[in-house]
């Protein structure tokens, strides 16, 4: 890194994955079993191990934004959701295990970190972009549907897929600011 | 005994080349240039070798003065051996001259250089890379003198059975094409003449000319006209592209990379969605969200093709017509009534359903084409490859049955690309098992019925099913009636694209085209065929048990109880057996409406239906197709029987496990 502003951002860039990771691993676990009860817990313990990572220069920025993070995350965890879908679930623990796999190699400057970060990303981005247009196709469906009969409006219920979608946007950064990523550590 | 050095520049090609030669060196020029030339000579095992060092390139096309030397050493001089000297630090760039030295020359001993250098970078596995090329392969350290004897020995002794470099089948084929016409002119290596006129090389050109080959030149122009409009792509970067995935597949066959530096996005992107664990995960939640992306997407243009079709009950009394309603009427008051219900809730009804699923159909070959332009399918071709290598089937085998997912007819017909007898026969035995297209839209036309909120997840279950047995079939089968070793392969890697907007549409197009098609002829001419056997012998109730229909149902529905199928479902597999998309029109024919399609099964009655259909015998052309390629009545009726047998298993499995939970009912 050229400088010491570069290696923050590139900190605080691997919290925020972690912060959306860790959301992420909650509403997946919600999806996956249908039901929120004992797992709000996760969100919180879930970015607890971040705080004792090495390679991390600016520890108490770090350790103060994860913390802000965590308390953020569990804010957002108490969305209501109330879906029981098995494969939704499992799509964004696959991408949260992905995000938090790269956390590590990330801070160490490694490529494969970086690769982990890209596809993880991608992943819960795509998720969203899906979810989004499915949302689109159901509110046009409805209003097909009720051709010839009185409908009130579309009853809207957002997925946390959605809102996943436009916090990723923002762990985008590191794709417009080029990181001196090394081959391996010396 | 000539051997020529052949490599990149800076690979230690010089340094191989003094250790090999020593003092006994003579610097000169080529001939008419002043590009420097040197030869050598060596006394080894009894046998003396003149070694000629050739100028340092990175391709071998006729751009550059070394470029040419290089080719027309090896084409004219015909070296008993090229030693390719490979910087094995960089690996996959360096291999694309390897690919071109492939097309020259089969005998070809590879020296990966600096490979002490290069076990700081990769994991390569030397062994692997020999079986995969059949040619020989020596790890050396010029520098220190490594791996120079082993050069000489190979080069004398080595085993070269080399597995050429194979160009995409559109590609391939116009190659065997031009072929055929330069065997007739006598040239040395017409192969490789015949990629070179395709790939427009201005010296091969001149030299077919001299021959005096017109015939060939214009066949040739006019096949690469045909390949750039296939690609949408200039030739050159067309041959260029199909190397370096070739070079990047092979790399990654054969390299493992400790630390990945240098790296591009594809690489990047390959680290993760090839992972040994992760791979399958990734692949798992792609083809998920990729059927969910269909389903939904699809619900509001079906349900406006279904209203404009067959109208709709209005909630509270009331009904609002659709064509059918509208053209019945209106036929009713001038012809007669079986002739206007033939017509309408025959024929019609029919096309109305086929055009209900259009949207599906379309956007299901849309996400596929994605996957497929993005470059992932060639990943999942990859990751399955890896894994199906474990249990007997390999290679190219994996892509036959890939194919089968869009129709099992080309892909059992691709099978033909496979060299070994037993994997071939293997694939072609386990390609009926996989879904094709058209099974893929019964389940979608069953499960967006009974299975509204969980469609995406039972048919990427049918899906899983379909993976799974065909994994454990294929277990058994190498072990058991297919016995042998698989043939190793390089599975090409293009770099990951953006896919452009025409060139899905084209492919889009091209997929749903012959769905639509048979939709407007074969589709329909059934619908009618099912409307007669439903409505006669004249003056019986439609569709009653007293129609022919009806008899046939009565006569198959004790067979069904086992498995919670219900007469009609059995009628709708044995139209079926002609065209699997026909069981659509029977469903649609014999039921009419959604709300009588429900109340004739349950939820396990139809998944079990879907299970049975996912495996019973394939239709009538795949069949064909088989008979075609294996001339073996005996194996027609084996790939029958397979299919029989597992569906009957699992169906009853399904069937019954799922009454004893009390699932579904």
């Amino acid at each position: 890194m050229k400088n010491h502003m570069n290696r923050m951002y590139l900190e605080l860039s691997v919290a925020y994955l972690s912060f959306l990771a860790a959301i992420s691993l909650f509403y997946g676990a919600v999806e996956l079993v249908g039901y929120r009860i004992f797992l709000t817990p996760l969100v919180l313990t879930a970015l607890f191990p971040l705080c004792f990572l090495k390679n991390v220069e600016k520890k108490w920025i770090f350790v103060l934004f994860t913390v802000f993070l965590a308390i953020v995350d569990f804010l957002i965890a108490l969305y209501p959701v109330n879906v029981w879908d098995v494969m939704g679930g499992f799509s964004l623990l696959v991408a949260s295990t992905l995000m938090f796999y790269s956390v590590k190699d990330t801070l160490r400057l490694l490529y494969s970190g970086l690769s982990f970060y890209i596809v993880g990303l991608f992943l819960l981005l795509a998720i969203g972009i899906l979810n989004i247009i499915i949302l689109l196709a159901k509110i046009l469906d409805y209003y097909i549907q009720c051709i010839g009969e009185t409908c009130g409006g579309y009853p809207l219920t957002i997925r946390p897929e959605i809102f996943l979608f436009f916090l990723g946007l923002f762990a985008l950064y590191p794709f417009f600011h080029r990181w001196e990523f090394r081959r391996k550590m010396e | 005994m000539l051997i020529a050095l052949a490599g990149n520049p800076n690979t230690g090609k010089s340094t191989i080349f003094n250790a090999l030669t020593g003092a006994h060196q003579h610097i000169g020029n080529w001939p008419g240039v002043t590009v420097e030339k040197k030869e050598g000579h060596v006394e080894f095992e009894g046998e003396s070798i003149k070694i000629v060092d050739l100028p340092g390139t990175y391709s071998l096309t006729s751009y550059s003065l070394e470029e040419l030397i290089a080719r027309n050493f090896i084409i004219e001089e015909m070296p008993d051996v090229v030693i390719d000297v490979v910087d094995a630090t960089n690996l996959e760039r360096n291999l694309y001259l390897f690919t071109e030295l492939l097309e020259l020359t089969g005998k070809i001993v590879i020296a990966l250089n600096m490979f002490d250098e290069a076990r700081r970078k990769y994991k390569i596995n030397v062994k692997r890379m020999r079986e995969i090329l059949g040619l020989p392969v020596i790890p050396t350290v010029a520098i220190k003198g490594h791996g120079i004897k082993e050069l000489l020995q190979e080069s004398l002794h080595g085993n070269f059975a080399p597995k050429g470099m194979e160009y995409p089948d559109d590609v391939e084929r116009r190659i065997q094409k031009l072929l055929k016409v330069l065997e007739k002119y006598k040239v040395k290596n017409p192969r490789w003449h015949a990629i070179k006129l395709i790939e427009n090389d201005g010296e091969v050109i001149k030299k077919i000319q001299s021959i005096g080959a017109r015939d060939a030149i214009h066949l040739a122009e006019h096949l690469r006209h045909e390949i750039e409009d296939i690609y949408g792509d200039d030739i050159e970067t067309l041959f260029a592209s199909f190397r370096y995935s070739f070079a990047h597949g092979l790399f990654h066959e054969v390299a493992e990379p400790i630390n990945v530096g240098g790296v591009t996005l594809t690489d990047m992107i390959d680290h993760v969605v090839a992972h040994k664990i992760f791979g399958i995960p990734i692949f798992l939640v792609i083809m998920y969200l990729a059927f969910n992306f269909v389903f939904e997407v699809a619900a509001p243009f079906q349900d406006a093709i279904d209203l404009i079709f067959n109208g709709k009950d209005i909630a509270g009394g009331g009904h609002i017509n659709g064509l059918i309603d509208i053209s019945y009427n209106w036929m009713a008051s001038f012809m007669p009534n079986w002739l206007a219900s033939f017509i309408n809730h025959g024929m019609l009804r029919g096309l109305g359903a086929v055009l209900t699923f259009t949207p599906i159909i379309m956007l299901l070959f849309l996400i596929l084409s994605v996957l497929e332009d993005s470059g992932y399918l060639a990943r999942v071709a990859f990751l399955m490859d890896r894994l199906m290598r474990k249990i007997g089937l390999e290679g190219r085998g994996i892509i036959s049955i890939m194919l089968g997912f869009g129709c099992n007819v080309p892909a059992i017909m691709s099978t033909r690309a496979l060299r070994n007898e037993r994997e071939r026969k293997l694939s072609i035995a386990l390609n009926p098992l996989i879904p094709c297209g058209a099974r893929i839209q019964v389940f979608a036309f069953i499960t967006s019925i009974f299975f509204v909120s969980h469609k995406a997840v039972v048919l990427w279950s049918l899906l899983l099913l379909s993976m799974v047995v065909v994994a454990l079939v294929g277990f058994v089968y190498s072990r058991t009636i297919f016995k042998g070793r698989a043939e190793p392969f390089v599975m090409e890697l293009p770099p990951y694209r953006l896919p452009t907007i025409k060139g899905l549409g084209v492919h889009m197009w091209e997929k749903s085209e012959g769905f639509l098609r048979k939709a407007g002829t074969i589709i329909i001419g059934a619908a009618g065929i099912i409307w007669l056997f439903a409505a006669l012998p004249w003056g019986v109730e439609y569709g009653s048990q007293a129609s022919y229909i009806g008899q046939i149902a009565n006569f198959l529905a004790p067979l069904g109880h086992a498995f919670g199928l219900t007469p009609e479902a059995l009628i709708s597999l044995f139209f079926g057996f002609f065209a699997k998309e026909v069981v659509i029109d029977t469903f649609t024919v014999l039921f009419g409406t959604k709300s009588a399609m429900l109340a004739s099964m349950t939820a396990l009655q139809a998944y079990s239906f879907l299970v049975f259909l996912l495996f019973y015998t394939p239709c009538v052309a795949t069949l064909a197709t088989v008979y075609q390629e294996t001339r073996s009545w005996k194996f027609v009726l084996f790939v029958v029987l397979e299919g029989f047998l597992l569906a009957i298993f699992f169906s009853f499995l399904v069937y019954q496990v799922g009454t004893l939970l009390g699932v579904g009912g």
